[in-house]
């Protein structure tokens, strides 16, 4: 069964075909960021532009690289949110329009259940696995940090969430505070790369409530606050002041998932989103946990198409699910 | 030979199945707001109903601009893929074009651009004799001519609101085939924006 996976909702147009339980036969991103560097950020409206200009020739290719032909789809699988409204339409749209002209199902689906899947791809660590549960999955992005128990496949509970900023919006905040582009991530993550991360004392989380729940907006103050109060340092030890940063922040992260997954004791813990690509977060579980840690592999932590084709396969096998062509774009939706 | 027409670029939106000879079936409507983007929804109905087959028809034409910016991008990306994807030719049309076939003489004929701003362009007897602009509301509001549109607008001293007419587009797409105004490559049609994206959007740098 050949599965064609749409991801639209964000900046990159991404097209891929999997075959039955993950084994990719293509995996094609066209990144927009060429176009919104300019912009020091994502612009919905030139994001939708691009998306409507790519999506067709990311589908030729996305074909043409997995040796398949448009009549050779059994399923047509598409992000219906959340994310930018206009961007996820392009996609859905896309998919609509497949699954009319090949006579196939449509099935819509959670971007960020799709992150989860991105560890069961072939090339991951849990190809295939069926014995894995009870699983911890903490999905960490741009957009989203938020812990969930995974009882089975298709099968969640949100443990918690972030209370305000995301950890990739912080990080993408301390990098603009300090005069770097957009994404932020990856920057701090190379200027901090041989710098000294115990030098300079970021706070840790310290709010009362659930301790399943995320908090970064303090972290950000305070690294901003820094970063006025101090330009000695930014100008002498920026390594270090990035490694700092880091490090509180993934801190933050491996402590809050770690106890929850000796809380529920779980057989393993997930981390999976594009900040799950970071270094200084994998050593740091790799170190820290007494339960086995999965990431997926770096080209499957960022946003991709095999992913959503995944989750979409489940939905259809596992639980029969398809979606009407009247589904539409939810820019705010959980898992 | 049958043809599907697909515009969501202004309100009403349009799915219509027509052949050479008359009109098959038309869905013109303002969508309701459980199901804004139903367009390919309507399409497959229309098809089922009529059980006609989706391979059948021999040209597939997308309004693809000036009007929303959303909606004519999901109507083009939705005739696209199913031009691409049935291998049917595409045939773009431009929506004030359209409009202009529903009137005779001199008008101007005009979508709303939101922010205070219209698409205009100027025709004779539908033949086009003016660039298609974006303009201000207070550079045409008070001028003498005779505004025409699908929508309902507001402040105009001489504007007249027509309702799509099947008949009318049906000739006027029936007129494109005739002069093979099909674009070569489907996948390439993108819309037709005006607006560019460097006067939308501030660079920092
Ligand atoms: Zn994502």
């Amino acid at each position: 069964m050949i599965t064609l996976g749409i991801e639209t909702s964000c900046d990159d147009t991404a097209v891929a075909l999997i075959e039955n339980d993950g084994k990719i036969l293509s995996n094609v991103l066209t990144s927009q960021d060429v176009f919104h560097r300019d912009f020091g950020g994502i612009v919905p409206e030139i994001a939708s532009r691009k998306h409507a200009e790519l999506i067709g020739y990311t589908i030729v290719e996305a074909l043409k690289l997995a040796k398949k032909e448009l009549k050779d789809i059994d399923l047509v699988s598409v992000t219906k949110g959340p994310g930018l409204v206009g961007s996820l339409l392009v996609g859905i749209e896309a998919a609509k329009s497949l699954s009319f002209a090949l006579d196939k199902p449509l099935i819509g689906v959670n971007h960020l259940e799709g992150h989860i899947y991105s560890l069961f791809l072939e090339g991951a660590p849990l190809y295939q696995a069926k014995s894995v549960f009870p699983f911890l999955i903490l999905i960490v992005s741009g957009g989203h940090t938020e812990l969930v128990l995974m009882e089975d496949f298709l099968s969640y509970r949100v443990l918690g969430r972030t209370r305000d900023d995301a950890a990739g919006e912080a990080i993408d905040k301390f990098a603009r505070f300090l005069g770097y582009g957009y994404p932020g991530g990856p920057i701090i993550e190379k200027l901090g790369a041989d710098g000294n991360p115990d030098k300079y004392p970021f706070p840790g989380l310290s709010f009362k409530g659930s301790s399943y729940e995320f908090s970064f907006s303090g972290l950000k103050t305070a690294g901003i606050y820094f970063i006025q109060k101090n330009p000695d340092v930014v100008k002498s030890d920026l390594s270090s002041l990035c490694a700092s940063f880091e490090n509180a922040l993934v801190k933050i992260l491996v402590e809050r998932t770690i106890k929850a997954a000796k809380d529920f004791n779980v057989k393993g813990i997930g981390v999976v989103g594009g900040v799950s690509a970071n270094k200084r977060l994998r050593e740091t579980f790799l170190s820290k946990s007494p339960i086995e840690v999965y990431f997926p592999p770096k080209q499957l932590s960022t946003d991709n198409a095999s992913m959503i084709g995944l989750t979409g396969y489940f939905h259809y096998t596992l639980k029969n699910e398809v979606s009407p062509l009247t589904l539409d774009a939810v820019s705010r939706l959980e898992l | 030979m049958n043809y599907l027409l697909l515009s969501q670029s202004f309100y009403p939106t349009m799915s219509l199945l027509f052949s050479n000879e008359s009109l098959i079936y038309s869905v013109i409507q303002y969508p309701n707001e459980q199901y804004p983007n139903n367009l390919i929804f309507v399409t497959k109905t229309m098809f089922d109903v009529l059980k006609i087959d989706k391979k059948d028809p021999g040209g597939i034409f997308v309004v693809y601009g000036p009007g929303s910016f959303t909606g004519t991008r999901i109507s083009v990306v939705d005739a696209k893929i199913l031009a691409y994807s049935l291998s049917v030719p595409l045939y773009p049309i431009n929506s004030l074009e359209l409009t202009a076939a529903h009137v005779s003489g001199k008008v101007s004929t005009i979508l709303s651009a939101s922010r205070n701003e219209f698409f205009v362009a100027d025709f004779e007897d539908g033949k086009r004799i003016s660039d298609v602009e974006i303009v201000d509301l207070e550079k045409i509001v008070n001028e003498d001519k005779t505004f025409v549109s699908f929508e309902k607008l507001e402040n105009f001293k001489s504007y007249k609101q027509i309702f799509p007419d099947v008949e009318v587009i049906r000739k006027f797409c029936l007129n494109l085939v005739l002069k093979k105004q099909l674009i070569e490559d489907p996948l390439s049609l993108e819309p037709l924006y005006l607006r560019a994206e460097e006067k939308l959007f501030k660079k920092i740098r």
